[in-house]
C-alpha cells in the first residue's frame, strides 16, 4: 500500500500549507551563477526589458521563487547545474532539447526563473501588471455598463429555455 | 445516553453532519435553526482569508504546488489521495471547513427546466424525481441567505429569476466578450456569482482580486466557512475539525445508523452517536465512506442494495479558448467568478450530432506566469527568448472563454476503493474510473469551436485552445443518485437513503444528471430541501419514540 502524507508529522494546521520566504538552503555561488545563466538565456534583454539577472532585485525574488517551490528545489538547482558546462553559444539549443526530452526538469526550472522575473517591481511595471490587489468597484459601475444597452439584443430575442412542463 | 469510547465520552446529537462544505453548512444551519442539536465532523480545519496565496507576491508559484487544486499534488495533512490510475480526468477537491467552496469560482447558475427531464426531452439517461419548479423556492431561499449577485430575468430561464444583490461589474473583458456574443446573435448574461457586490452579513464587498479559485483574500466570496456555518454556530451547531470519518455504524437489530467512527488529530478512534446521520462529503468522499462502512449486514457497502453507490460519476469536462487582444483589458481584475455566461448552446439540438449541451463563461486571466504556463503548448522559440516579454504582456489583455459540458451518467464511471493506495490514517483511498464518452467528446469539440468563434468575432490577436482540462474537474456528481425506485437509486428525492431510514445524503452525489451549470448552486438548494425534510423526520421520530 502507498501512503499519501503523514498527518501526524504536522503539529500545525491541516488545511493551510506553511509559507516560507527562504529556500530550503542557501545557494552556493556556483549554483546561483548556473541559475542566472539559464535565466538570462530564457529571458534575454529585449527593447526596454532587461535580461533576467539585470532586473532590479532579481536574486532576491529568485530566492522567494525557490522558497515557493521547495518541492522542486533540487530539480531546479540540479537542472541548472547540469547545463553549467554547456558552452554559451550552445545553451539555447540545450534548453530547447531539455524542454522536449526532460519536461520534469525544464518546466519547474523555467517556471521558477520566469516567476522570479515577473515578481520584480521593475518588470511588473514594464509589462503593465499591477499585481493582484484589493480594488473594489464603484457601486454604480455595473449599472452603468448594463445601462449602456449592451444587453438589449439578448432581451429583444426573448426566452430561449426549453419548457419541460415542470417549471 | 452517552457512549464511552477509547478516547472519551461523547453525548449523542440529533443530527450528525459529515463534511463541512456547502451542503454540510446548509444542513447544519437548517437543523440548528429548528432547535436540533447538531455536530459537524470535518477532516480539515479553518482557513483564513489572510492565508490565501494571492496575499503574497509569489502567488503564481504557490498555486502550482502548495495551493494546487489537486490533492494529489498539494498533499496537505487534511487531504486524502485519489487513485486516478484508470481515469481520463483527475477530480479535485479541498478539504477544510468550507470544503471545496474555498477554491470554487462561486459561479452561481441554476439548472434549467430540461435538466430535470433529460429522459423525457432527449430520450437518454433518466429524469429527476423533482422538477425545476420543485427546487426553485429552495434556490430562492439560499440565494437570499448568501447574497447572490446578478441581474434578474436571464432569458435562458423561466420568468421569475431574481437576485438579492446587484451584479458585479462586467469589466473590460466582460464587455468585450458580450459584444462578441451580440455580434453573433447569441445569448449571454451578466455573470451570476455568489460573490457579494456589496457588504452582506458576514461577507465583505468584492475587492476584485481576481483569484477567487485560489481563495478570496477579501472574504467576499460565499465560501461556506464564511456564510451559513458562522450562522449555524451562532445557533448552537458544533464543528469538530481534524476529524476523519472512517465508518458509519448501524444497529444490527434495527438497521438504523447509530453514529460515526472517526480518527481525531492524534489518530485516536472516536465514536460520535447520533439520531440522524447526513453525509456531505462530496461525490467522491461520500461513496468512499459508504463503501468503507461495509460490514456483515452490508457486505457491498452501506445503503448500496442497488449497487449504485459510486456509479454514474459525472465530472463536467471543461474546454477553453484563451484569447489575447491588442487593447488593454485589465485582465488581472476580478471577480473570477464569471464575468458573463452564455447558455446559447445549453439545450440539445439534433443537428449537432450529440445530446445535451454546454455552458460557456468568461473569466479574467490574472498573472503573467499563468499566461506563460498557458503558452507552453507553443514551440520553444515562440515562448522563450525575446518572445517571453510579449507573452507576459498579453496576460493583461486576455479573455478566457471556458466551456463546461454535460456528461451523461454511465455505470462504469465510478468511485470504488483503491486496492493500492491509502490515506495517512491507513484508510483505502477512493479510486476513480472515468472515461469520456463519444457524446461528451463531440460536445467538447463543438463547444470549443464556438469559444474560438467568440474570440474571432471579438478580434482576438491570438487564441490558445485546450480541448479538455484533465486536472480541473471539481464538480463531483451522481455517485448516490436520487430516485423513487430503490432498485435504481440510492436516495429518495429528499436525500434519504432507501436502505437506512435515518441516513441521508445531501451533496452532489444525489444528482441524477449533471446539466452543465456549475453545481454548487443546485447542491445548496438540494441540501436545503433535504435538511428541511429531515427536520420533519426527526420531529416525527421523536414523537414516535
Amino acid at each position: 500500500m502507498t501512503s499519501h502524507v503523514d498527518r501526524a508529522i504536522t503539529s500545525g494546521r491541516l488545511s493551510v500549507p506553511p509559507r516560507s520566504t527562504r529556500p530550503p538552503r542557501s545557494l552556493t555561488d556556483t549554483e546561483l551563477h548556473a541559475l542566472l545563466r539559464v535565466a538570462d538565456c530564457l529571458i534575454p534583454a529585449s527593447g526596454p526589458n532587461p535580461k533576467a539577472s539585470a532586473a532590479d532585485q532579481y536574486t532576491s525574488f529568485l530566492e522567494l521563487a525557490l522558497a515557493a517551490r521547495t518541492d522542486v528545489f533540487d530539480v531546479v538547482v540540479d537542472g541548472a547545474n547540469k547545463l553549467a558546462d554547456v558552452a554559451e553559444e550552445d545553451l539555447w539549443e540545450a534548453l530547447k532539447t531539455m524542454s522536449v526530452e526532460d519536461k520534469f526538469t525544464f518546466d519547474p526550472l523555467s517556471s521558477v526563473l520566469a516567476g522570479a522575473y515577473f515578481m520584480t517591481p521593475q518588470v511588473m511595471k514594464l509589462i503593465g501588471y499591477p499585481g493582484q490587489h484589493r480594488d473594489p468597484a464603484p457601486l454604480e459601475l455595473a449599472a452603468e455598463e448594463i445601462g449602456s444597452g449592451i444587453l438589449d439584443p439578448v432581451l429583444d430575442r426573448g426566452f430561449i429555455y426549453v419548457s419541460a412542463n415542470g417549471e | 445516553m452517552s457512549t464511552e469510547t477509547s478516547a472519551g465520552i461523547h453525548s449523542p446529537v440529533d443530527v450528525l453532519v459529515i463534511g463541512a462544505g456547502p451542503s454540510g453548512a446548509v444542513v447544519a444551519h437548517t437543523a440548528a435553526a429548528a432547535g436540533l442539536s447538531v455536530l459537524v465532523l470535518e477532516q480539515g480545519d479553518w482557513v483564513n482569508p489572510s492565508d490565501f496565496p494571492a496575499n503574497h507576491p509569489e502567488w503564481e508559484l504557490l498555486i502550482q504546488h502548495d495551493w494546487s487544486h489537486d490533492p494529489n499534488v498539494r498533499r496537505l495533512p487534511s487531504d486524502y489521495p485519489v487513485d486516478v490510475s484508470e481515469s481520463d480526468m483527475w477530480p479535485v477537491m479541498f478539504n477544510a471547513v468550507g470544503g471545496s467552496s474555498i477554491f470554487y469560482g462561486a459561479e452561481w447558475p441554476r439548472l434549467v427546466p430540461s435538466d430535470f427531464r433529460v429522459k423525457t426531452v432527449d430520450g437518454v439517461s433518466d429524469d429527476w424525481p423533482i422538477s425545476y419548479d420543485d427546487l426553485k423556492p429552495y434556490h430562492d431561499e439560499v440565494d437570499a441567505f448568501i447574497g447572490v449577485s446578478g441581474v434578474d430575468g436571464d432569458t435562458a430561464y423561466p420568468d421569475g429569476l431574481q437576485y438579492p444583490l446587484p451584479p458585479n461589474p462586467l469589466g473590460k473583458a466582460g464587455i468585450k466578450a458580450a459584444e462578441a456574443a451580440n455580434t453573433l446573435g447569441w445569448h449571454w448574461w451578466p455573470g451570476t456569482n455568489a460573490i457579494a457586490s456589496q457588504k452582506f452579513k458576514t461577507l465583505e464587498q468584492c475587492g476584485r482580486w481576481g483569484t477567487c479559485e485560489w481563495g478570496c483574500p477579501q472574504g467576499a466570496k460565499a465560501s461556506f466557512d464564511l456564510i451559513y456555518l458562522p450562522q449555524a454556530q451562532q445557533l448552537g451547531a458544533k464543528i469538530v475539525t481534524g476529524a476523519r470519518v472512517r465508518k458509519v455504524r448501524t444497529d444490527e437489530h434495527t438497521g438504523l445508523a447509530t453514529g460515526a467512527e472517526y480518527l481525531d488529530r492524534e489518530g485516536a478512534v472516536q465514536f460520535q452517536p447520533a439520531g440522524t446521520v447526513v453525509l456531505c462529503a462530496n461525490g467522491v468522499g461520500t461513496p468512499r465512506l459508504l463503501l468503507l462502512s461495509a460490514d456483515e449486514r452490508h457486505p457491498n457497502g452501506l445503503a448500496n442494495s442497488s449497487d449504485l453507490v459510486g456509479r454514474n460519476l459525472m465530472l463536467h469536462p471543461n474546454c477553453s479558448a484563451l484569447g489575447f487582444y491588442e487593447e488593454p483589458l485589465e485582465s488581472w481584475r476580478g471577480p473570477a467568478g464569471q464575468l458573463i455566461h452564455s447558455l446559447q448552446f445549453y439545450e440539445s439540438d439534433p443537428a449537432r450530432g450529440f445530446v445535451r449541451g454546454s455552458k460557456m463563461h468568461v473569466l479574467p486571466t490574472p498573472g503573467p506566469l499563468n499566461a506563460i504556463e498557458a503558452h507552453r503548448q507553443l514551440d520553444f522559440e515562440e515562448l522563450w527568448g525575446p518572445q517571453i516579454h510579449n507573452a507576459a504582456r498579453r496576460a493583461q489583455n486576455g479573455i478566457l472563454w471556458a466551456g463546461q459540458v454535460e456528461d451523461l451518467p454511465e455505470l462504469d464511471n465510478r468511485v470504488t476503493l483503491s486496492p493500492d493506495l491509502v490515506d495517512s490514517d491507513g484508510l483505502p483511498a477512493p479510486k476513480v474510473e472515468y472515461r469520456l464518452s463519444e457524446n461528451t467528446w463531440a460536445n467538447l469539440r463543438f463547444t470549443l469551436n464556438r469559444l474560438v468563434e467568440l474570440h474571432e468575432a471579438a478580434g482576438a490577436a491570438s487564441i490558445l485552445t485546450q480541448e479538455i482540462w484533465v486536472d480541473q474537474p471539481g464538480h463531483l456528481l451522481g455517485t448516490a443518485r436520487m430516485g423513487n425506485d430503490a432498485a435504481t437509486s440510492v436516495v429518495d428525492s429528499f436525500g434519504k437513503t432507501h436502505d437506512v431510514d435515518n441516513l441521508y445524503i445531501a451533496d452532489g452525489s444525489i444528482f441524477v444528471t449533471s446539466g452543465s451549470a456549475n453545481p454548487t448552486c443546485t447542491i445548496s438548494a438540494l441540501a436545503l430541501r433535504v435538511a428541511k425534510n429531515l427536520v420533519d423526520d426527526v420531529a416525527a421520530r421523536k414523537v414516535n419514540a
